[in-house]
C-alpha cells in the first residue's frame, strides 16, 4: 500500500523545512511535486544509518544546514526548473504573458472609451428647418405641393428608357403614340407641378423628432427626393414634345419650369438634395438645349429664357452649413460633455481620435484622445476650406488651403471628402453649364437680328446681348468660341483641362479627354442629359 | 573545506560532469561522491547541488530519470548526455590550461603538480 504521507520517516524539522521549500517556490505542482520527492529522498538516504530520532533531528539539522535558506533554494530550484522549458514553450508563455497584458491593456482602453457619456444639448434638426427656411412664411414653400407632384408622376417606361432617342421625330409611330399615352397619364403630375411654380421657394421640413443624424433619422426624407428626378424625366418629355408638335410656348414655359425645378431644390439643405437639384437643374438646361437645335424659337422667347437663366446664375451652387450641422449633431453624440465646450470621444468618435488609422490607435492607447473643441475648429476649418472651393468659379486647381486642412482632418472627416469633391465637380458643371446656354441663347439671339454670327464673346457683350463673359471653370478664362461655316461651336475645356478643338464628350471625361460641346448640340451619350458621369 | 562562492560557481559543474561520466548517480550519492573523491576538500553546498543539477539538465548536459529501487524507494538518477561529455571534455582542456597557468604564476609550491 502506498505511503500517503511522504514525510512520514522524516523527522519534523526536515519535513517542515521541505515544504517551506515547496511553498516558496510557487511552481507548477508536477514540479514541485518532483523536487519535493527529490529532496525527500536526499533527506531519507542522509538518514538512513540513524539509530536513534535524537540522532535523526540533529543529522536533519546539519543538512538543513548545509542546503541553506529556504527561500534561496525555492528561487534557485524555480530558476533552474524554468530554463528546463523547450523554447517553443518558452516563445509560447511569453507570447500568451504578452497578449494577456495587451488584451489587459486594450480593456482598460475599451472601458475608458465606454466609460463617457455624451449630452445632447442642441436638436440640430431644429437649426437645421430654421436655416433652409431663413425666415420666409410657409405659403411660399413649394415643397409640398412638389412632393404631391412627384408622387403622381409616372416613371419613364422600359423601352423609353432604354431607347438612345432624344426628340420624338427619333421614334415610330408606334413608339411615338406610347409616348403620348405616358404623357397623358402623367397630366395630373405635370398639372400639379405647373401649380407648385407659383410657389417661389422650396425648402424642406425635417422631422424634428428624429433628430439622430447618426442613425440616419434625418434622411428619411430621401424617398421622396428619389421620385423627383422620375418627375424631371417627365416634364423633359413633355417639353420636347410639346416642341416636336411646334407648341414653344409651352415648351418654353415647362423648360424654365424645370430649371426652377432643380434651381430651387438645389436650394441649402442637406448636399444630397442638393445633388439632385444640381441634376435636375442640368436636365433642364440640356433639354433647353434640344429645343434651340430641334426648334426655331423667336427673339423674345430666346430673350426669356436668357434672362431667367442669366437671374439664377450668380446664386451660391452649394451650401455646406447644413452639411456640417449633421457632422455637429455626430461630434456632439460621440463626445463628453466636460461643462465647458470641450470633451474626449466616447466608442463611437474614435474616428475623430486621429489622422489616419494608426495615429488614432496609438492616441487611444496612450490616452491621449482629442479635445471636442479641437475637433469643431477641425471641422470648421475643413468646411470653410470647402465652401471656398465650391464659391471658387476655377476647378484647375484645388486651393492649397483646403488641401491642407484636408490632410489635418481627423480620419472621419477625412473619409467624408472624395463624396464632397464629387459634389464640387457637379458644382463647377453647372456654373459652366449655366454660362454655355447663357451664352448660346445671346448667340442665337444676335444672328435672328443681325443675320450673322458674332466675331467673338467680346462682341456680344459690347452690343449688350450678354452683361459679362461667358466663364469655363475648366479654363480658367472664357469659354471657347468660334464661328463655323455658316454655324458656330461653343465647348468648355471639360476636366482634362486642355482645348481638344471642340470634339465632343461627356465633359472632357472620355478616354482622350474631349471637351464639352455646348454648341452644335451632340450627344455623346444619352445619359449626359443629367451632366453626370 | 568551504570554498568562495564565485570561485566554486565555475568548476562545480564541471566535476558534477566528471563524476556522472563514470556512472549514474542520484542526488544524494552524488553529493557524497564528490566529498569522497575530492577526499572532502570539495563539498558542494547541498543546496547548490540541486539547482546545479537542474541547470544542467536545462541544458541538456546530464538527463534525469525516476526509478524506483528494489526496496521501494523512488529516486532520480542523473545520468551525463552525450552533450555533457562534449562539455566535459572542453571543459577538462579547459582546466587543464588554467592550472598550467596558475602555476606559471604562482609556482610549484602552491599548485599542485
Amino acid at each position: 500500500m502506498a505511503n500517503k504521507n511522504p514525510f512520514n520517516n522524516l523527522p519534523d524539522c526536515a519535513a517542515e523545512y521541505i515544504k517551506l521549500v515547496i511553498k516558496k517556490m510557487r511552481w507548477q505542482k508536477k514540479v514541485c511535486g518532483d523536487v519535493q520527492a527529490e529532496l525527500i529522498a536526499h533527506f531519507e538516504d542522509a538518514l538512513k544509518d540513524c539509530k536513534t530520532d535524537e540522532e535523526k533531528e540533529k543529522t536533519a539539522k546539519e543538512i538543513i544546514s548545509e542546503f541553506g535558506d529556504a527561500k534561496m533554494l525555492a528561487v534557485l530550484t524555480r530558476r533552474a526548473k524554468k530554463r528546463c522549458w523547450p523554447l517553443w514553450q518558452k516563445v509560447l508563455i511569453r507570447s500568451f504573458q504578452a497578449l494577456v497584458i495587451v488584451f489587459i491593456y486594450l480593456s482598460i482602453c475599451g472601458v475608458y472609451l465606454s466609460s463617457g457619456k455624451p449630452t445632447i444639448s442642441v436638436n440640430y434638426v431644429e437649426w437645421l428647418n430654421n436655416y433652409v427656411r431663413q425666415g420666409r412664411n410657409e405659403s411660399l414653400n413649394s415643397a409640398s405641393m412638389l412632393k404631391k407632384a412627384a408622387e403622381l408622376s409616372i416613371d419613364e417606361p422600359n423601352w423609353l428608357k432604354e431607347s438612345k432617342a432624344s426628340w420624338p421625330s427619333d421614334f415610330n409611330e408606334t413608339q411615338l403614340q406610347k409616348l403620348e399615352n405616358w404623357l397623358t397619364q402623367n397630366k395630373p403630375a405635370l398639372e400639379q407641378f405647373r401649380e407648385t411654380l407659383d410657389k417661389p421657394y422650396y425648402w424642406n421640413i425635417y422631422d424634428a423628432n428624429k433628430s439622430n443624424f447618426m442613425k440616419g433619422e434625418i434622411f428619411n426624407f430621401l424617398p421622396s427626393l428619389s421620385t423627383y428626378r422620375k418627375l424631371a424625366r417627365v416634364i423633359n418629355w413633355q417639353v420636347r414634345y410639346s416642341a416636336y408638335k411646334n407648341n414653344t410656348e409651352d415648351a418654353i414655359n415647362d423648360t424654365i419650369g424645370l430649371c426652377k425645378f432643380g434651381h430651387r431644390i438645389l436650394g441649402n439643405g442637406l448636399l444630397i438634395e442638393q445633388l439632385v437639384g444640381i441634376a435636375i437643374e442640368a436636365i433642364g438646361y440640356s433639354t433647353v438645349f434640344d429645343v434651340l437645335d430641334k426648334t426655331t424659337l423667336s427673339t423674345e422667347q430666346l430673350k426669356q429664357i436668357q434672362n431667367f437663366v442669366q437671374r439664377g446664375r450668380d446664386d451660391t451652387v452649394i451650401d455646406v452649413h447644413a452639411e456640417k450641422a449633421c457632422i455637429y449633431d455626430f461630434v456632439q453624440r460621440t463626445f463628453t460633455d466636460n461643462g465647458t465646450g470641450g470633451g474626449r470621444p466616447v466608442k463611437q468618435g474614435t474616428g475623430f481620435a486621429g489622422k489616419n488609422v494608426k495615429e488614432i490607435i496609438f492616441n487611444m492607447l496612450t490616452f491621449n484622445m482629442p479635445d471636442k473643441k479641437e475637433i469643431i475648429e477641425q471641422i470648421d476649418h475643413l468646411y470653410e476650406a470647402y465652401q471656398q472651393e465650391f464659391d471658387d468659379a476655377n476647378q484647375q486647381t484645388l486651393g492649397k488651403e483646403y488641401n491642407q486642412a484636408k490632410k489635418d482632418a481627423p480620419l472621419l472627416l477625412q473619409i467624408l471628402t472624395p463624396a464632397v469633391e464629387k459634389v464640387a465637380t457637379l458644382s463647377w458643371r453647372i456654373r459652366t453649364h449655366r454660362d454655355g446656354l447663357i451664352a448660346t441663347l445671346a448667340i442665337l439671339r444676335y444672328h435672328k437680328q443681325t443675320g450673322k454670327y458674332p466675331d467673338s464673346l467680346e462682341e456680344l457683350l459690347n452690343k449688350g446681348f450678354i452683361d459679362r463673359i461667358p466663364f469655363d471653370a475648366y479654363r480658367n478664362g472664357p469659354l471657347t468660341y468660334r464661328k463655323t461655316d455658316n454655324n458656330f461651336i461653343l465647348y468648355s475645356y471639360g476636366e482634362d483641362f486642355d482645348d481638344d478643338n471642340g470634339t465632343p464628350s461627356r465633359w472632357g471625361t472620355g478616354k482622350e479627354g474631349g471637351d464639352q460641346v455646348f454648341w452644335p448640340v451632340t450627344h455623346p451619350a444619352k445619359k449626359d442629359v443629367s451632366g453626370g458621369k | 573545506m568551504k570554498f568562495e562562492r564565485e570561485l566554486l560557481k565555475g568548476i562545480a559543474p564541471v566535476v558534477v560532469l566528471e563524476i556522472l561520466s563514470r556512472g549514474r548517480m542520484y542526488g544524494y550519492e552524488l553529493s557524497e561522491a564528490i566529498e569522497a573523491k575530492s577526499q572532502k576538500i570539495l563539498t558542494l553546498g547541498q543546496g547548490t547541488l540541486y539547482p546545479l543539477l537542474y541547470n544542467l539538465e536545462a541544458q541538456k548536459l546530464v538527463r534525469g530519470q525516476w526509478e524506483t529501487t528494489p526496496s521501494g524507494r523512488k529516486r532520480r538518477y542523473y545520468s551525463i548526455t552525450s552533450k555533457g561529455k562534449e562539455r566535459l571534455e572542453t571543459d577538462k582542456v579547459q582546466l587543464a590550461d588554467l592550472f598550467r597557468a596558475l602555476k606559471l604564476v604562482f609556482g610549484t609550491s602552491i599548485i599542485p603538480a
